[in-house]
């Protein structure tokens, strides 16, 4: 067994040739996009959608097939799932307009807004799977949020919902305890209490910033989703009308059974209530375009597990001497204030299902001139061969923790995340009508992550307020107080929380230069098929977080 | 990084959260009380007891992790006897000289968490705050400042933060990059509000050097609201400046006066 190295000098190479597919925010299919005059060949993706379906999901002895890539090839999968994010489908491939006859009250959906790819709503910054769309699905609009960092607030998520569902087991009967999740570090988030009633009954009106099925719900601001697959599976179907058979969701939401999926995500309808998929079999035109299995099993794992591994957000802690100053105050003050009392800056993990890690920071001697940001790319898998075909990445393991049970087997310190994920009132002035006119409105939100806070304004779920300040100022309720002592600081101090806030950044991560392609100076022609005219804009002195030299072939793009 | 130094580093983490988890529950209840603070060497002039000092020396030929489990519950078992200060030392010493890092830092933690002493009145405290500190190297030391978020024992976390707190506050923080010395500030400021209140000083101390004057009151509540008559640094910097563009504009005014 040996640690797989990070193959940078040969990332270097052919990061250029990466390159060549990231050229636009949404993808198009690069040999539909060949069909144009004067087309450049180095635009759009390289594998049609029938090559990026592959072997379907297979096994792992199905060359092409998801779960054979994911596990010997984990970085084709990552960028065959990123691919597939700025894909822009087509009418012929299941895209659609929705059919808007129906009840709105009944299927929110239907008032969803209409894209072609996930980037078309996920796309800014550029070429990232981050913010920007307006998600018609409430009279009063949701922002589409950014991705960064989902799968490690999955992961959070299912491993709080563990450890509450660990003290509701411990209880005997007549027996109340406080749901006390212990994130390490001092950090206990508290959910009320929880009282056993009988064998398998239990008094939960004491149950706060969660459902009484103690299931955090990290997605959507309502705190509505389990798992990053049914988020990616309603999507598809709300915001591009692309239906999928998702087998896992099927077993798990409709026939209540435990299933674990390719990206290592146990949903078990055994006890949890989950999202069914849009349709009930492969055969299934729900929507009536003439296609069915829209979006074969295969892309559904590839996009988990891209979505499972996205990157953290990065943070600038101040590009000269004063600013790191002010910032480092303002996080003080933040935390003084009591924003961190919800806002919690840093929660572990216990068990990491990830292969990697990108920690992204501000450089200026190793940044490029569009962000002076540095990624720098950490593989957290082993390798171990396998019968001859390509090795299967496994996580690490001490041999020392076989002796002892109570050792978590891969922490992973999720820093700088500033959320509890509890909901909680935050004031009227956070309230959400529906569209069926209910007399109580939504009150309860998720606390939301702040990491990357500093770039996606406009703020609110709703997008209504437009910087930080009036975000802050916008909070009632169980906000009160820590609303109150912010307000009570003096400008200079108010100015200084504030430049901590936007410390936390989002980033492109076409433009960052990394540890997978530093900043390259000869960019002439990546892809083989000519010169490009406009030779040296944007790549020289580029740089990008590139996967391609880590694929087992690099020649064989995607 | 060398593949074989990343994957021991991975390894101090979950090691070091486990074998203690064991040997917390090893720990009694009425070990808590009763302790006076003194120092090795006023301990040590205390007579003491060969007979332990002979089974420590027997218990550190015990390799692997049941060995050093085994040192960690006697170095817990031993905390209310002064005559085995000695003792403990020795088994302290042993864990210590474990050459891989997450076997190391597991007995440590294992054994500072099975001690229920106060660290306010433990003999060993110094002792084992700025052994700690002294391992706080390279790489090392960044996965070090995650076990400080990861650490679920109260005892083994505070260790942890006085380790770096006296990092701070040494000639070791030159040893750290620039990058480094802001994660530990950081980690200082996002642990300060659930640390004891007997080690708010020495986070006063680091945060000062780490951070400035500013930060060490902003966490000490001071200048927040302007009630206690508290004014930050900056804040004052700010206010002069603020004064200054306003009197330049006034002079200007004057100046330019008809």
């Amino acid at each position: 067994m040996k640690t797989y190295r990070l193959l940078t000098g040969v990332a270097l190479t052919a990061a250029a040739v990466a390159f060549g597919g990231t050229a636009d925010a949404q993808l198009r299919d690069k040999k539909e996009k060949m069909t144009l005059p004067q087309a450049n060949a180095a635009d759009g993706i390289n594998k049609n959608l029938p090559e990026q379906v592959g072997g379907g999901r297979g096994n792992l002895t199905t060359i092409g097939s998801s779960i054979y890539i994911i596990n010997r090839d984990p970085a084709r999968a990552i960028r065959r799932g990123r691919q597939l994010f700025q894909r822009k489908f087509l009418p012929t491939q299941g895209f659609s307009g929705r059919d808007r006859s129906g009840n709105i009250h009944t299927d929110p959906s239907i008032g969803a807004g209409v894209v072609d790819s996930c980037a078309g709503c996920h796309g800014r910054p550029r070429g990232s799977a981050g913010f920007g769309g307006d998600v018609f699905t409430r009279p009063d609009s949701r922002d589409a949020p950014h991705l960064f960092g989902l799968g490690l607030q999955e992961q959070l998520g299912d491993e709080i919902t563990g450890k509450l569902r660990a003290i509701r087991a411990g209880l005997a009967i007549g027996q109340t305890a406080q749901l006390n999740a212990d994130m390490g570090g001092g950090v206990v988030l508290n959910y009320g209490s929880i009282t056993r009633t009988g064998q398998t009954t239990f008094n939960t009106a004491a149950v706060t910033g969660v459902d009484a099925d103690l299931r955090v719900r990290p997605f959507f601001a309502q705190g509505g989703t389990v798992s990053i697959r049914e988020f990616l599976v309603g999507a598809f179907n709300a915001e591009m009308g692309i239906q999928s058979f998702d087998p896992d969701l099927q077993a798990a939401a409709v026939n209540h059974q435990r299933v674990v999926t390719p990206s290592g995500m146990v949903l078990d309808g055994t006890v949890d209530v989950l999202e069914a998929p849009p349709v009930s079999s492969a055969t299934t035109d729900a929507d009536g375009d003439g296609i069915a299995n829209e979006l074969p099993v295969s892309l559904v794992d590839f996009e988990e597990f891209y979505l499972l591994h996205y990157f953290k957000p990065a943070k600038v802690p101040g590009v000269d001497t004063d600013q790191v100053t002010e910032i480092n105050n303002g996080r003080g003050l933040f935390t003084a204030a009591g924003c961190g009392s919800c806002h919690v800056p840093d929660l572990t993990i216990n068990r990491d299902r990830r292969i990697a890690d990108v920690e992204t920071t501000f450089n200026a001697a190793q940044g490029n001139p569009f962000n002076r940001l540095f990624a720098t790319a950490s593989l957290l898998g082993v390798v171990v061969t396998s019968q001859g075909l390509p090795n299967i990445r496994t996580f690490e393991s001490n041999p020392a923790f076989a002796q002892s049970a109570a050792v978590p087997a891969r922490a992973f310190v999720v820093r700088n995340f500033f959320a509890d994920l509890k909901r909680h009132n935050l004031g009227p002035n956070f309230f959400e009508r529906f569209h069926d006119n209910r007399t109580a409105p939504q009150q309860l939100f998720m606390t939301e992550p702040l990491w990357g806070v500093g770039t996606t304004a406009p703020y609110g779920h709703d997008g209504r307020t437009h910087n930080l300040e009036e975000v802050i100022l916008r909070h009632g309720g169980e906000a009160t107080g820590a609303r109150n002592n912010f307000n009570a600081l003096s400008r200079a101090n108010k100015n200084q929380l504030i430049a901590f806030l936007n410390s936390l950044i989002l980033f492109s991560p076409d433009d960052t230069a990394s540890n997978l392609a530093g900043i390259n100076t000869n960019p002439a022609d990546p892809d083989g098929t000519g010169p490009i005219v406009n030779q040296g804009f944007p790549q020289a002195g580029h740089g990008a977080i590139a996967l391609t030299g880590l694929f087992n072939n690099t020649a064989d793009l995607e | 990084m060398k593949s074989r130094v990343k994957r021991v580093l991975w390894l101090v983490i979950p090691a070091a959260l486990g074998a203690g988890t064991l040997t917390w529950v090893l720990a009694s209840g009425d070990h808590r009380a009763g302790h006076s603070k003194r120092s090795p060497e006023e301990a040590a002039s205390v007579p003491q007891d060969g007979s332990r000092v002979a089974e420590a020396v027997k218990l550190a030929q015990v390799r692997g992790i049941d060995g050093t489990l085994r040192m960690a519950e006697k170095y817990g078992e031993w905390a209310n006897d002064p005559s085995a200060i000695s003792a403990r030392k020795r088994l302290l010493s042993v864990l210590f000289s474990q050459e891989d890092i997450g076997m190391k830092l597991n007995g440590v933690l294992a054994a500072v968490e099975a001690d229920p002493t106060p660290p306010e009145k433990d003999p060993l405290w110094e002792h084992l705050v700025t052994s700690l500190a002294d391992l706080w190297k390279g790489d090392v030391a960044t996965k070090a400042m995650d076990l400080v978020m990861a650490e679920t024992r109260p005892r083994a976390r505070r260790v942890l933060i006085s380790s770096f707190a006296e990092v701070a506050t040494s000639e070791r923080l030159a040893s750290f990059t620039s990058e480094q010395r802001q994660t530990l500030t950081e980690t200082m400021i996002d642990v300060v509000p659930n640390v004891p209140a007997g080690q708010k000083s020495e986070m006063d101390r680091a945060l000062r050097v780490l951070g400035g004057n500013d930060l060490a009151d902003i966490m000490a509540g001071k200048g927040l609201t302007g009630k206690d008559g508290h004014v930050l640094e900056s804040e004052r910097a700010y206010n002069d400046a603020l004064e200054q563009t306003k009197q330049e504009l006034a002079d200007t005014g004057k100046a330019n006066a008809p």
